[in-house]
């Protein structure tokens, strides 16, 4: 504001209106920024007639006529009464009208035949952008367009020096076991290179050869689908009118204006996740998220996707929940994604990990996902074998340039923090020993070891803030709490879900996190589809919770301090339990990081896949 | 010549999405390539107010529509040729453009009757200029050559009051057109401001006559500062208040008024009269008007082609939701086609005949 003050601008008449019985507060604000800004500013009293209030603009001629009024059926008459008299009495050439008011938005102004519309949630400051001639800051809301960069500015040096070794220790150990073993996924992920190759250059019969190949090494329906055609269960093609309405969304995308009442969330990295099983679906509720202030989204496959060897081609739909991952696919809905969305693609925790990242490179995407860790304890993946991929993985993501998040979702099955948290600082150090740019992405939630232990019982700041504070007192990398925040916290009650999800939200963002991934309000109820009212809801809630805030900052107790410490030794004891034993991958089927009291079990998908290289 | 027929409400969803939709269909169907632009906001999924679905607008292969340029742009029907009209509206600036395949769009054109003049310009000599409506509003109306009028259960459900109304804006833009140019002499008379009327002729009223009072003030002055005989009232008029003039001069005898000739009172355009107040009263002012043998014409029209019966209803819950429904159709639009002294059709009721029988005139 101090630099808007210090601009010179031409003075121009302003009348203020308020066509309502009795509310004026939110032209008196106006006037007030008007004023200081040495407009010639009238405000009328309220529950003056249209025709009285034309008759006085007649008699001002003013440059800009402001009226406020609450939206209803009845009174959105009286507003387009109101237009129709001022035009009839020969205001309009001269004086450019505005209506603000509750459930006001550009749309419905335009409808009324106002000149511009400004709704509750459009600062005083767009409306004085307008009288100065600032249509289309004040109209259009300005979608960043440039990505944001979630590892920049981080050193990934150990902050603590004494957990940094153990970690060091642990991961290089880890890497040294996996170098020398390979699986199936890792060499699908070459094949897939190769493929998409010669069906790019149209090889085919080399094609032909290297899908045979392919073939042999997937499993389940995927493999059935290679040898006869026969869809997986649950999927269907896409349809030419699904692609050719994602082209429509393609070549409409540049051109997509969002109101300035979106713009909110513009200065913080949320992300939503979508996985509705359709790509068009998926671009359609991208643009939408994106258009509401999400700066990024999140694509997740089907669950089966973990458990079966291999990726299909093609563009598919998918009957339930998570979309397929083929490169046709995310290459459509990458086509749709609005200029500046970060693009995270992730498979589902399990065996097709390595070449997940492989078409995450291919198609573009920002980021992706490794996670060793909770896929081997929590989502059925055998321990040996997803570190053996998730090795690899983290080198192809470190070639490929694309950063990717570690993940602790393992507590949703009752692992402590501490050993869940212990588990993601090894992955991650092997990633940075990689060449790698991981993102700490721990829990934001009520955890069953919270719900259990009680720590959470008196308030869901304390726990979550110690989780932040310890995470960032070991290490200088970013922290990206997920996926979603607030899981466990939500219900199907919509208003619920959205004001837990906004205030988990903007508790890890005061927390210092570098980004969030939120979750829809009906997300973890929807018993079907993800409604796009649902996105709306939380991005909406989570703007109204940084808006609370502010700067204002949110205080937890010294319980806090207390489990920041606590949660630290713990981690350094099980790291160490980890260091005197030696072996990375051992200590996962022998419940270092996770054992059967705490709810994790060694995964048995992909079990004895793993070869040791001669 | 171009021909500009507007499509106007008496209320909001009273089916001038519909009621467009099929005079674009009409002119489609006879090889000629429409020119569509609306003074709001019209061709959306939800209505902006009920949320409840509205019938979306296709523009035909060939067609023009003016629009805000990022509805244009993420049309279906692939629109070409854009050109910026200089005009701007709440959703940024207004362009014109031709559909190069038939699709779905949104419009969102010129709000007031200035930009919309200079908007229609934009349009082929040769193209029916169609002129979407929004809400009640009438006065960019004034540009129409004729308009259809679209009313029904969501203005009333009693088709009585439904008639009733349509023939008092019907009367209304019956009055005769009158030349621009008087001949006799001239003076303007503010009747916000003091002084005499004096002994002219024709006096022209600025500013229109809306406020209550107004009228009263004149009419003493008429009475006593000289009877001439031509008022011109410029802009809005307010029945009510111009009965008040109506009331001081009730004393006088009919075939004169202060011993002069009875007055001819010449508005700019029968919807200058049709902006504020309540509609109806005009039945009363002309009747008076007779009776004094005074008269009334306007200076420019738009001929009133017809009117549409919606008999869509629309009932708001204690949950604030808004429910639709309908009377019964063909019992509405009976009552009401009755009563009315111009011709009416329900579109969806009776198919689009009725309406292309009052187009054809202009193929």
């Amino acid at each position: 504001m101090g630099q808007r003050n210090k601009d010179v601008v031409q003075p121009k008449k302003v009348l203020l209106a308020p066509l309502d019985p009795v509310h004026d507060v939110g032209l008196k604000l106006i006037r007030r920024k008007l004023i200081d800004r040495g407009h010639d500013v009238t405000l009328l009293p309220p529950d003056l007639a249209p025709e009285e209030i034309v008759a006085k603009a007649l008699e001002e001629r003013p440059d800009f006529l402001m009226v406020s009024r609450a939206l209803s059926y009845g009174t959105s008459e009286l507003l387009a009464k109101f237009v129709d008299l001022c035009d009839a009495a020969g205001l309009r050439p001269s004086t450019k009208l505005v209506v603000g008011g509750l459930s006001m938005r550009p749309e419905m102004a335009q409808e009324l035949g106002f000149d511009a519309g400004f709704g509750p949630d459009a600062p005083a400051e767009a409306a004085v952008d307008y009288v100065e001639g600032k249509e289309i800051l004040s109209l259009a809301g300005s979608r960043p367009k440039e990505k944001s960069n979630l590892t920049k500015g981080f050193t990934y040096e150990f902050l603590d020096k004494e957990i940094g070794e153990l970690c060091v220790g642990i991961a290089q150990q880890l890497i040294d076991w996996a170098s020398k073993r390979t699986s199936p996924g890792i060499t699908r992920a070459q094949l897939r290179l190769e493929i998409e190759e010669a069906r790019r250059e149209g090889r085919s019969e080399e094609l032909k050869n290297l899908r045979a190949q392919y073939a042999k090494l997937c499993s389940g329906e995927v493999k059935r689908w290679y040898e006869t055609g026969e869809p997986v269960s649950h999927t269907r093609l896409l349809t030419q009118k699904e692609m050719n309405e994602i082209a429509m969304l393609r070549d409409k995308k540049n051109d997509m204006v969002f109101p300035i009442t979106q713009d909110i969330l513009n200065d913080y990295n949320v992300l939503v996740q979508y996985g509705t099983g359709c790509p068009e679906m998926d671009a359609y509720h991208s643009i939408i998220s994106v258009a509401w202030g999400a700066r990024g989204v999140v694509h997740f496959d089907p669950s089966w996707g973990a458990r079966t060897e291999g990726f299909l081609e093609q563009a598919w739909s998918h009957q339930h929940d998570g979309t397929v991952i083929t490169l046709d696919n995310l290459n459509l809905i990458k086509s749709a994604l609005l200029p500046g969305t970060l693009w995270q693609v992730r498979a589902h925790r399990g065996l097709n990990t390595p070449e997940t990242v492989t078409l995450a490179h291919l198609s573009g995407a920002d980021l992706t996902k490794i996670n060793i860790v909770y896929g081997s304890l929590g989502a059925g993946t055998d321990p040996e074998r997803l570190a053996v991929d998730g090795v690899e993985s983290m080198k192809l993501a470190a070639k490929y340039n694309l950063p990717y998040d570690v993940v602790t979702n393992e507590e949703l099955c009752g692992v402590p923090a501490s050993k869940a948290f212990a588990g993601m600082l090894v992955v991650a150090t092997a990633g940075i020993l990689l060449g790698g740019r991981p993102l700490l992405q721990p829990l934001f939630a009520n955890s069953p070891e919270a719900i259990i232990t009680g720590v959470m019982d008196d308030n869901f700041i304390d726990f979550n803030v110690a989780k932040m504070r310890t995470l960032s007192s070991i290490i200088d990398a970013p922290i990206w709490p997920g996926a979603p925040v607030g899981f466990l916290t939500q219900t199907q009650d919509r208003c619920q879900s959205s004001a837990m999800t906004a205030l988990h939200a903007a508790l890890a963002l005061d927390s210092g996190a570098t980004a969030v991934t939120i979750a829809s309000s009906d997300e973890a109820y929807a018993g079907g589809p993800i409604t796009v009212p649902a996105r709306i809801d939380t991005l909406k809630a989570t703007a109204a919770a940084l808006r609370f805030f502010g700067h204002g900052g949110i205080r937890p107790t010294s319980k806090s301090d207390e489990m920041t410490s606590q949660l630290r030794e713990d981690i350094v004891n099980v790291l160490r339990r980890l260091s005197d034993r030696g072996d990375f991958v051992a200590s996962l089927y022998e419940g270092i990081l996770g054992d059967k009291e705490d709810g994790a079990y060694p995964g048995r998908a992909g079990k004895g896949t793993v070869f040791e290289i001669r | 010549m171009r021909i500009v027929i507007g499509v106007a409400g008496t209320a909001k969803n009273t089916g001038k999405t519909t009621t467009l939709l099929q005079t674009t269909e009409f002119f489609n169907s006879v090889g000629k390539d429409v020119f569509l632009t609306s003074i709001g906001y019209d061709g959306e999924d939800f209505d902006n107010i009920t949320g409840l679905p509205k019938p979306r607008i296709f523009v035909p292969k060939g067609a023009m529509a003016a629009s805000a340029l990022s509805l244009l742009k993420s049309s279906p029907a692939d629109f070409r040729d854009l050109r910026y009209t200089g005009v701007d509206c709440a959703l940024g600036p207004v362009y014109v453009g031709t559909a190069t395949s038939t699709g779905k769009v949104v419009l969102a054109g010129p709000t007031n009757t200035e930009d919309l003049i200079s908007v229609i310009e934009f349009a082929p000599s040769d193209s029916p200029v169609l002129l979407d409506g929004a809400f009640s509003r009438l006065s960019p109306m004034v540009v129409a050559d004729c308009l259809i009028l679209a009313t029904g259960a969501t203005r009333s459900t009693d088709p009585v009051k439904l008639a009733k109304e349509v023939n008092a804006i019907f009367r209304v833009m019956s009055l005769p057109e009158v030349s621009d140019r008087p001949t006799e002499r001239h003076a303007t008379y503010d009747s916000s401001e003091a002084g005499s009327i004096g002994s002219d002729s024709v006096i022209t009223i600025p500013n229109g006559l809306f406020l209550k009072g107004q009228g009263r003030k004149l009419g003493i002055r008429l009475v006593q500062d000289g009877m001439p005989s031509n008022v011109r009232v410029e802009g809005i008029v307010n029945p009510g208040v111009f009965l008040e003039i109506l009331e001081v001069l009730g004393g006088f005898s009919k075939d004169t008024v202060n011993g002069r000739l009875p007055i001819l009172f010449v508005f700019d355009h029968p919807i200058m009269l049709l902006l504020s107040g309540d509609i109806m009263l005009w039945d009363r002012v002309l009747d008076r008007l007779s009776q004094f043998g005074c008269g009334a014409a306007v200076k420019d029209t738009t001929r009133l082609l017809g009117v549409t019966i919606n008999p869509y209803t629309l009932s708001q819950l204690d949950n604030g939701k808004f429910v639709a429904g309908q009377v019964d159709p063909k019992e509405f639009l009976e009552n009401v086609r009755n009563r009315a002294k111009v011709p009416c059709t329900d579109i969806v009721l009776e198919g689009p005949s009725v309406l292309y029988s009052w187009l054809e005139q202009y193929v």
